[in-house]
């Protein structure tokens, strides 16, 4: 992993690197290609992109409790996704990852796998979160291994909640426990 | 029953209307009434009617169509009075999917029916009009009297996520419950409109 941030696409931090790609704040310029980077289905034009880039993005010094980073390649800078990390109390983070539309659907897995590779250890430790969550389809194989292998198990499955056009698969959010806060979370009634 | 009610559901004891902004009056004094503690993820907190009259106001005039709230009322209630509210939320129309919550306002009205009536009422519509696939709902792990509610509705639990609220000094988890459109069919014959 990079240690250099003078190696690193700008606005990257060598904390937020893994071995290709890196995560960034965003910057009024990422508007004219929000397609790689805005987690909707729906196409933004790029005044829309800026206009919600001017509202979300405003809050400085990382208070925010919605945080957007977006996923570029360490080689190039160019952007092939985001995260967003949805912050509940402070305390609860919840992971929204996604990847370009127009990279193939293996490169899509990679680059999903890369932002949670870097950012689930990043946000237990440094952000200090009880719990770290991430909702994927369950056909999403390479992400769920992933995500397992960080430590993160299924806690939930929502049945068919994924229209794949011609069939259904079910819905998982995989979570991960700080280790810090096991101890004080009341799981008696767990049958 | 006046047909100015603008009811959108009738069952055989409550229907259910759009909100109005008067219905803040109710909404505010809830937090006032409320003697249980676990429904509300943040404790009880007075809050100003002004705050509701607000977001009532601002009803609809989301672009994006992903939230739909119901006033509860009693049927032959002269007076229209909302006794609760019930919800379809995060309503994602590509996948067939939303979240339901309903809450009477007045502890003194629970436990009858009425808040089942009137999510039975919501389900119909989330199932058979808007052809939704999957609802879910969560509650928190304190709150046995919803949890049992919603699996007497036909609701499944999903599974249980950890640390979602915060009591007396610990943290406990959340409980989510899902129901199909299949298991709702199941178990109810459509409702005409």
């Amino acid at each position: 992993m990079p240690t250099s941030a003078n190696r690193l696409p700008s606005g990257v931090a060598p904390y937020l690197a893994g071995p290709t790609l890196g995560l960034r704040a965003t910057r009024a310029e990422d508007a004219a290609h929000a397609v790689h980077w805005l987690d909707t289905p729906l196409p933004v034009t790029p005044a829309a992109a800026a206009a919600l880039l001017d509202t979300s993005e405003t809050v400085g010094w990382g208070l925010s409790a919605d945080l957007r980073l977006l996923a570029v390649r360490l080689e190039t800078g160019e952007i092939v996704g985001s995260l967003r990390l949805e912050r509940q109390e402070d305390r609860l983070g919840r992971l929204v990852t996604f990847a370009s539309p127009v990279l193939a659907p293996t490169e899509r897995d990679r680059v999903e796998t890369g932002i949670i590779r870097i950012v689930v250890p990043w946000a237990l430790d440094e952000l200090d979160l009880m719990t770290v969550e991430l909702t994927i389809a369950a056909d999403r194989d390479a992400v769920i291994a992933a995500a397992r292998a960080l430590g993160m198990h299924e806690s939930v499955r929502i049945r068919g909640a994924v229209n794949r056009g011609n069939h259904r698969v079910d819905r998982l959010m995989l979570e991960r426990i700080n280790p810090r806060y096991a101890p004080v979370i009341d799981r008696s009634d767990e049958s | 029953m006046s047909i100015n009610r603008n009811i959108r559901f009738s069952g055989p004891r409550v229907y259910l209307r759009p909100l109005v902004e008067d219905d803040a009056t109710q909404i505010a004094r809830s937090a006032i009434v409320e003697t249980e503690t676990q429904f509300n993820e943040r404790g009880r907190v007075p809050t100003s009617e002004l705050a509701y009259r607000e977001w009532i106001r601002n009803i609809g005039s989301r672009p994006d169509n992903t939230e739909v709230t119901f006033a509860i009322c009693r049927a032959g209630d002269d007076a229209d009075t909302c006794i609760g509210m019930t919800t379809l939320r995060h309503i994602d129309h590509m996948n067939g999917t939303a979240e339901t919550g309903t809450g009477l306002f007045r502890p003194a009205g629970r436990g009858q029916g009425f808040g089942t009536e009137a999510k039975n009422l919501l389900l119909s519509y989330a199932f058979e009009t808007l052809h939704l696939h999957v609802v879910t709902a969560e509650v928190f792990s304190a709150n046995t009297r919803s949890a049992a509610a919603l699996r007497k509705q036909g609701y499944r639990l999903a599974g249980r996520r950890a640390a979602q609220n915060h009591r007396a000094g610990r943290f406990l988890d959340g409980l989510l419950f899902d129901i199909t459109r299949e298991d709702w069919l199941a178990l109810h014959s459509p409702v005409s409109d």
